[in-house]
């Protein structure tokens, strides 16, 4: 599938090449847990894992870190190759999803552990014992019981156990999933500027799309085992690679269509009766496309407003949902086919039933090769 | 690979103590037994090595063909141990149920001090505990006193070495046995399906019929075979408490090792033991697991 | 049906039930104290005699009345006991945890045949197993004594303590091993800094079980223990079978006081890791 090429020369840092696993299932049959996955990424990056489960993003983390053994590939740390080394060995630490903090330790002796392991004397380890909880807003907890603390602690005390080690890699495995939706945006804000501070690659697997977006410096999105698309989260968001990152990332409105006409600014697509113009100039005329449109990127006209240099699409409204700031508008094609819509403002004048005028500039509009 | 192998040496040299043990000293042995069971009886102990299948013949009563006429004798005594263990699953049962039942609605503190009373005897000495029986069933034990005491009765009455004395003696001594299954499953139900029952109109028996049963069956199928095959092969309970008027099972296999050594009879006994208690984990395991899984 | 007239009722027959489990055994307790020396169950007035005897102490009872044959016989019972119990405790304990550990952490083919392996002979009639030792131990030529009863002893222990340490096993998140490997810790220290002390109350759970059953065994014993090597539990067997004298009594109640000492220390471990 399509790889992304990043223009970041630090970008072969951590390097994964041609990674296969596959498992046997009970019933006989194989999953194709990861099937040939290819990354590239730079020493001082926030790289999250997405897709849905079962994707393989879990798979790799374990891989990364040890846990699992690979079938058949090669992945390389600072150019040191790691398959050969166990996970003890491993210049990686992993922020597990349950935090696996050890129960039977004080919270000094769990974020002491790696450095006690690795023989750093007892001064240097209460010294940065303490300086990683500080980091991570605890200071001063270190005789506490993992037990005795809040779930959110608990997190940020697996996030001080692995950092305090200064890996080469922190893996982080769903490590938001557990905690409630407003510490859950504290945490990924902390955990962005925690980043920055450090200056080390955090890998972060997550199958939420919001959580991906709001922290990384990029994203692969993985599905079946595959690279789907390795990019920036305005790149993901704005020119998926595939109808699958499309459809898993944001809302989106798809209509499959064949190119009839192109030039040198754009072409125009013929999805069944709707004739789509975008701005792609590297579509051929024939070719199978999807054309994509997000739902905010119409907007509603009304007698006042003009579509000067905008396309208009005529639609049947069939519900509209109060979203806090915005009204979400399902409506139908012509076609029959469902759109929906994100505006802004007063709709309370709608009916539904009523036809609808959606606007949308052909510079929005993104195609998708069709894959048959 | 290297962790692989590193792996598999960590499994070998934490199965091997346990491999070895149990193959030397539990199957080997139990094999030993079974082909002892089809060797002919030695005319003075021991056994002669030649293949004799009229170890089982005389349990089934035919005669050997040389000394015995047919006899039942040694059915009677298989019948009689099966009936007195059955005897003794269903007491328990029906002592175990309602008590499992009224602690399982209890308040939590309740609750776990009662279950540590249950448990408490598991851990006391079986011999004592059926010493204490002794006390109170013999000619001049404690319950012919009180009955005595109470005017009920003028003469002592003959409780020891009765099959009631042996089964109130298993009774005793196996209750956690039914209990600890039973009061799991109860616990495990969920009450809001009593409530639910109720609500839809089903009168209380329909509900334990069709709710309650269904779901504690699991429990009580496990209580009673955990207490059944202990007390087939009992031979401590009628030895106290049966006497010799009351013969299980168990007794007979005691007489033929330590008395009539004649060991391969002896082990063609142990044999129908074994026989029995496969049966019945076959069962367990075909309809309660097999049961539990498709849920 | 009247609701709370059922549930008296119920009330009712749960307290009989206690009654009739604790009642026999608090019977003995009663009557260890009772003077009488022909008949055990007539009271008499109180005395101490019986425990006096038991440790060898001078008695007000003439000594022909005194049932145990010597103080020494049942001590070295008791002695043999402890000893079998110690010994069979520590192989078991081994044995058992870490048949557990490998079942518990490892995957492998046979697994099926070790559960069923480790379970039979907890099921197993003990008689049979009894009488299948005793044909072995014949056969092989080992003589029966201490060795032969900590041996038979542990093939049934050794499942008890498979069971409570695989139960804690399972309390257990896997992950904190993964994670102290993932902190550069190789496998041993992982075993002695994690893994050893989050299972070790269910060891010592295991261990304080397998010793209780060890020290009641009392019919797997009854076959393969030798001629001078008696344990408590068929010294009080034979006891039994001679007939009963007050003296029995006094040993019945100390080894209840024994076995509830040894269950109050389990059950004190156990509460003290959970409030942990």
């Amino acid at each position: 599938m399509s790889i992304a090429f990043s223009h970041n020369p630090a970008s072969d840092y951590l390097r994964v090449r041609n990674a296969v696993r596959h498992f046997n299932t009970p019933e006989g049959g194989v999953v194709k847990a990861l099937d040939g996955i290819n990354l590239n990424i730079g020493q001082s990056e926030f790289i999250t894992l997405l897709g849905p489960s079962g994707c393989g993003k879990t798979t790799l983390l374990k891989i990364i870190a040890g846990f699992e053994r690979l079938d058949s590939g090669k992945i390389t740390l600072d150019s040191q190759t790691l398959l050969e080394l166990s996970a003890h060995r491993r210049p990686v630490n992993t922020v597990f999803q349950s935090y696996a903090l050890f129960p039977h330790m004080s919270v000094g002796d769990n974020v002491g552990y790696g450095l006690e392991v690795a023989g750093v004397k007892k001064p240097e380890r209460v010294q940065r014992i303490g300086e990683a909880l500080e980091m991570v807003g605890l200071a001063g907890i270190e005789k506490r019981l993992p037990s005795q603390l809040s779930g959110g602690q608990q997190q940020r005390v697996a996030l001080a156990r692995a950092i305090v080690n200064r890996p080469k890699v922190l893996l982080l495995d769903e490590p938001l999933s557990a905690l409630d939706r407003h510490l859950r945006m504290k945490m990924q804000i902390e955990l962005k500027n925690l980043q920055t501070e450090l200056g080390i690659c955090f890998l972060f697997v997550t199958h939420d799309q919001e959580e991906a977006l709001t922290m990384s410096d990029r994203i692969v999105v993985l599905n079946g085992g595959k690279v789907e698309q390795l990019g920036t989260p305005t790149e993901i968001y704005h020119r998926p690679a595939s109808r699958f990152v499309a459809d898993f990332i944001g809302e989106s409105n798809v209509f499959e269509g064949k190119v009839v006409r192109f030039d040198d600014f754009g072409a125009d697509v013929q999805c069944g009766e709707l004739l789509i113009r975008t701005e792609d100039r590297n579509l051929i005329t024939g070719s199978a496309v999807e054309v994509m449109l997000r739902p905010e990127q119409f907007t509603l006209l009304d007698s006042s407003t003009s579509a000067a240099g905008q396309q208009v699409l005529t639609a049947t409204l069939e519900q509209a949902v109060f979203v806090g700031s915005d009204h979400q508008l399902v409506c139908r094609l012509a076609s029959g086919q469902q759109i929906s819509a994100l505006v802004r403002g007063h709709c309370h004048h709608l009916q539904v039933g009523q036809p609808l005028q959606l606007a949308y500039s052909s510079a929005d509009v993104h195609t998708i090769p069709a894959v048959f | 690979m290297r962790a692989l192998s590193r792996e598999t040496t960590a499994l070998t040299l934490l199965l091997a103590p346990v491999t070895l043990f149990l193959a030397i000293f539990f199957l080997i042995p139990l094999g030993i037994m079974a082909v002892y069971s089809l060797l002919e009886p030695g005319l003075y102990g021991g056994v002669e090595w030649s293949f004799y299948h009229w170890n089982y013949g005389r349990i089934l009563g035919w005669a050997d063909g040389f000394i015995e006429e047919f006899d039942i004798v040694y059915l009677q005594v298989l019948g009689r141990s099966m009936g007195l263990a059955a005897l003794t699953v269903i007491s328990t049962l029906l002592i175990c149920f309602p008590v499992a039942f009224w602690i399982s609605r209890l308040p939590a503190k309740q609750k776990n001090f009662f279950i540590f009373l249950i448990t408490l005897p598991f851990f006391t000495s079986m011999i004592v505990r059926l010493y204490a029986w002794v006390l109170i069933l013999r000619d001049s034990g404690f319950a012919n006193q009180l009955l005595e005491w109470l005017g009920l009765i003028s003469e002592p009455l003959d409780l020891m070495f009765t099959g009631t004395a042996v089964i109130i003696g298993m009774v005793y001594i196996f209750i956690p046995f039914m209990f600890l299954p039973i009061y799991s499953s109860i616990e495990k139900l969920d009450m809001s399906l009593v409530q639910a029952s109720q609500d839809l109109g089903a009168s209380p028996f329909t509900t334990f019929r069709r709710i309650v049963l269904p779901s504690v069956m699991p429990g009580v199928i496990a209580g009673c075979i955990l207490v059944f095959i202990p007390s087939l092969g009992n031979f401590v309970v009628p030895d106290l408490l049966g006497g010799a008027r009351v013969v299980m099972i168990g007794n007979l296999v005691e007489q033929q090792f330590l008395y009539a050594r004649n060991w391969p009879f002896g082990a063609a006994l142990s044999m129908v033991i074994i026989a029995v208690m496969m049966l019945l984990m076959a069962v367990y395991l075909f309809r309660v697991v097999k049961a539990d899984s498709n849920r | 049906m009247n609701r709370s007239l059922g549930k008296t009722l119920l009330t009712g027959y749960g307290w009989l039930f206690f009654l009739f489990l604790y009642a026999p055994v608090a019977l003995i307790v009663i009557y260890s104290f009772n003077a009488n020396p022909i008949n055990v169950m007539t009271w008499k007035g109180f005395t101490w005699d019986w425990y006096v005897g038991l440790f060898g102490g001078a008695t007000t009872v003439s000594e022909s009345s005194l049932y145990v044959d010597s103080t020494d016989q049942l001590l070295d019972a008791l002695l043999t006991s402890l000893k079998v119990a110690f010994s069979a405790t520590v192989i078991a304990t081994v044995m058992g945890t870490c048949a557990a550990l490998a079942m518990a952490r490892y995957r492998f083919r046979f697994k099926g045949f070790y559960q069923a392996l480790l379970f039979v002979p907890m099921v197993m009639p003990d008689i049979v197993l009894g009488i299948a030792l005793l044909i072995f131990f014949v056969g092989a030529g080992i003589s029966l004594g201490s060795t032969s009863i900590v041996i038979g002893h542990c093939t049934f222990l050794t499942s008890y303590v498979f069971i409570v340490v695989s139960a804690r096993l399972a309390g257990m998140n896997p992950l904190v091993e993964a994670a102290s490997a993932d902190l550069g810790a190789n496998e041993w220290v992982t075993f002695r800094r994690i893994t050893l002390p989050l299972i070790l109350p269910g060891v010592i759970g295991g261990a304080l079980l397998s010793f209780i059953i060890s020290m009641d065994d009392l019919v797997i014993t009854y076959f393969i223990s030798g001629v001078d090597s008696t344990t408590l539990p068929v010294y009080i067997l034979s006891m039994i079978r001679r007939g009963i004298k007050p003296e029995i009594n006094a040993i019945a109640t100390l080894m209840l006081l024994f076995s509830i000492a040894i269950a109050a220390a389990g059950i004190y471990f156990k509460s003290r890791n959970t409030a942990q």
